[in-house]
């Protein structure tokens, strides 16, 4: 229906280790806020969000996003990949290494972004390649591509 | 048709695809009654209080009852069509073009707010895929008056054409009616309401084209007898009963409660599925629509209003005061000739295996699975709480197995809070699944524990297989 003009921003983030759940998402948060795609107000939708229902989409990753409320908060298209080698516990008993943050705007571009994600997560050896995330520049690719 | 096909096997194969085809149509036409039946209820029960000869006889309250009919519900079914077709913004641009055919008659448009809703749904779809290099400061601007230039030319269409065209379709229906009333004949309209019913066209039969008729009867009479031809549960009762008594084991164990969904509730799809499997019971129910509607000819019956849902207590509510014994009379009437045919009928199909296999409705939602299967409802929504995130993801991994597996079925993905009632086959992460449940009661609820590789899906696409196969 609504026209995207521009394309999806994707980021990777920097292997590393992170303490909690809570600091994974304020890293993303914070380079969603950097790139101009969201308000702070969606980071605390985002945290809400994890309150409410944990984003575990599959085995070891997580899908952080805002609540409903807060889609207004969202001026882009966004994916922000965190990889966790060492895992951090994201709900008592369930392990994530890999957090893709998202924020959509609602339209066609939004929905097609997700549909990339799905057609990563569900390829094992992208998923890995992700989750080793040194070669960042390569892995972007693959979700711009549907963009 | 390759010419390898036998040549013996392609009219059965064709009379198949007719009658998938026929069933899909009826389906379609049930998704705009159904999520409207509380406004059909709604002008029935104040039809059948406040207007003269009802319970309660007020002429200021009478004044909601044509609003209601000619005006409120043609919207409602136009909007409801447009949104099928295109969601909301079909749906308003349905309903404006369902109001052009509304402003041409005093007729209720019931059938031609099922043909400009959908229309306008599909016109400003196509309107949407044209106009596609619109400057983003300028998209809502745009998008409001395509759909609304599209709206008014699609209900100017229609104030000149469409409507008149249902006005005249509908009066010479209603002279023929009237014919058939008046040579005696109208028992035999079960002979064309029975078999229509079975392929899920009942809710087209009755509010498209019964209730506008019965409309104009009870008007100038009080009442009509159109009400009762297709809303009539005895037919199907008698049915459901003689598998009670003489079905196969699983049958009778599933009977009870489906006669209960059927009689009380008003569920007739209930029964669907069991004449598709078995069509010669379908005699049983004509016999009993037969003798019905003689009788409800003979004893001057007749409903103020549509029954909605076909539920006895429906039907009872709608009587006129002092009307109700012709009903029950008539209903009874249907039910014990259903009955009597059906039993041998019944017998002699034994307990075959698949009609026993697919009559095991051990409760409301597996029949209902059932019957959407047959509705071929080819829409499954994924639900999750704000519609815009992991249910995307979901959404999109299923509609990935589906076309691995060549089913043609669509996965739409939706807010809890927005999930269609009418929805037959939903699937939710089991955090929000008695939410869901809540929502969409009727609904075939799968749930999911994890959204990428979960075994639901291989079940989903397995159940799926048979049907899409069937079309």
């Amino acid at each position: 229906m609504s026209v995207s003009i521009q394309p999806p921003i994707v980021r990777i983030l920097q292997a590393r280790a992170y303490a909690s759940k809570e600091e994974v998402i304020a890293a993303i948060g914070a380079v969603m806020i950097d790139a101009a795609a969201v308000t702070p107000a969606y980071v605390d939708g985002m945290v809400r969000k994890e309150q409410e229902a944990s984003t575990i989409v599959t085995a070891g990753v997580a899908l952080p996003h805002g609540t409903a409320d807060v889609r207004d908060a969202v001026r882009r298209n966004v994916l922000v990949v965190a990889a966790i080698p060492g895992g951090v516990e994201w709900r008592p008993g369930h392990t994530v290494s890999l957090a893709i943050g998202f924020a959509g705007t609602g339209d066609d571009a939004h929905l097609r972004l997700l549909g990339a994600v799905a057609r990563v997560l569900a390829d094992e050896a992208l998923v890995h390649r992700l989750k080793s995330a040194n070669e960042a520049a390569s892995v972007e690719s693959l979700f711009e591509c549907a963009g | 048709m390759t010419p390898s096909d036998s040549p013996l096997e392609s009219p059965s194969v064709r009379l198949a695809g007719v009658r998938v085809r026929l069933q899909r149509v009826g389906a379609f036409l049930s998704g705009m009654i159904l999520p409207n039946i509380a406004a059909f209820l709604a002008w029935g029960l104040i039809t059948a209080l406040f207007t003269p000869g009802g319970w309660l006889p007020n002429a200021r309250l009478a004044t909601l009852v044509s609003p209601m009919l000619v005006t409120l519900l043609p919207i409602l079914i136009g909007f409801s069509g447009g949104r099928l077709v295109y969601g909301l913004r079909g749906g308003v641009v349905g309903a404006l073009a369902t109001v052009g055919a509304i402003a041409s008659s005093d007729v209720p448009m019931f059938i031609a707010a099922m043909a400009m809703g959908p229309l306008g749904g599909w016109v400003i779809r196509r309107v949407d895929e044209r106009i596609t290099a619109v400057p983003a400061a300028l998209q809502m601007l745009a998008a409001n008056f395509s759909a609304a230039i599209a709206g008014i030319l699609l209900a100017i269409a229609a104030l000149v054409a469409v409507g008149p065209a249902v006005t005249t379709a509908t009066n010479a229906l209603g002279r023929a009616a009237h014919g058939l009333t008046s040579a005696a004949l109208l028992p035999l309209i079960a002979l064309v309401i029975e078999p229509a019913k079975v392929l899920f066209l009942n809710n087209a039969i009755n509010h498209g084209i019964l209730a506008p008729l019965g409309a104009a009867e009870a008007h100038s009479t009080g009442r009509s007898i159109f009400f009762l031809l297709e809303s009539n549960p005895g037919p199907g009762l008698g049915l459901l009963a003689a598998v009670w008594i003489a079905g196969g084991a699983a049958a009778r164990q599933s009977a009870p409660g489906a006669m209960l969904v059927h009689f009380l509730g008003g569920i007739h799809e209930i029964y669907f599925p069991y004449v598709l499997m078995q069509p010669l019971t379908l005699l049983a129910l004509v016999v009993g629509g037969l003798a019905a509607n003689f009788v409800f000819v003979v004893t001057g019956a007749g409903l103020v209003a549509t029954p909605s849902p076909g539920s006895i207590f429906a039907e009872l509510a709608m009587a006129p005061r002092g009307g109700a014994l012709p009903v029950i009379f008539g209903i009874t009437a249907g039910a014990c000739c259903s009955f009597a045919a059906a039993v041998p009928l019944v017998r002699r199909a034994g307990a075959g295996a698949t009609a026993a296999d697919l009559f095991v409705a051990r409760d409301r939602s597996r029949a209902l699975d059932v019957a959407a299967k047959f509705g071929a409802t080819s829409t499954i929504v994924f639900a999750c709480d704000a519609g815009m995130g992991s249910s995307v993801i979901g959404a999109a991994m299923l509609q990935r197995k589906l076309r691995d597996a060549g089913i043609e079925a669509q996965v739409t993905h939706s807010a809890i809070a927005e999930l269609p009632p009418d929805a037959t086959l939903v699937v939710v992460h089991e955090s929000l699944a008695e939410r869901a449940r809540a929502a969409a009661p009727r609904a075939v609820l799968h749930v999911v524990n994890e959204f990428i590789h979960s075994p639901v899906y291989d079940t989903i696409v397995e159940s799926l297989r048979p049907i899409s196969r069937a079309s």
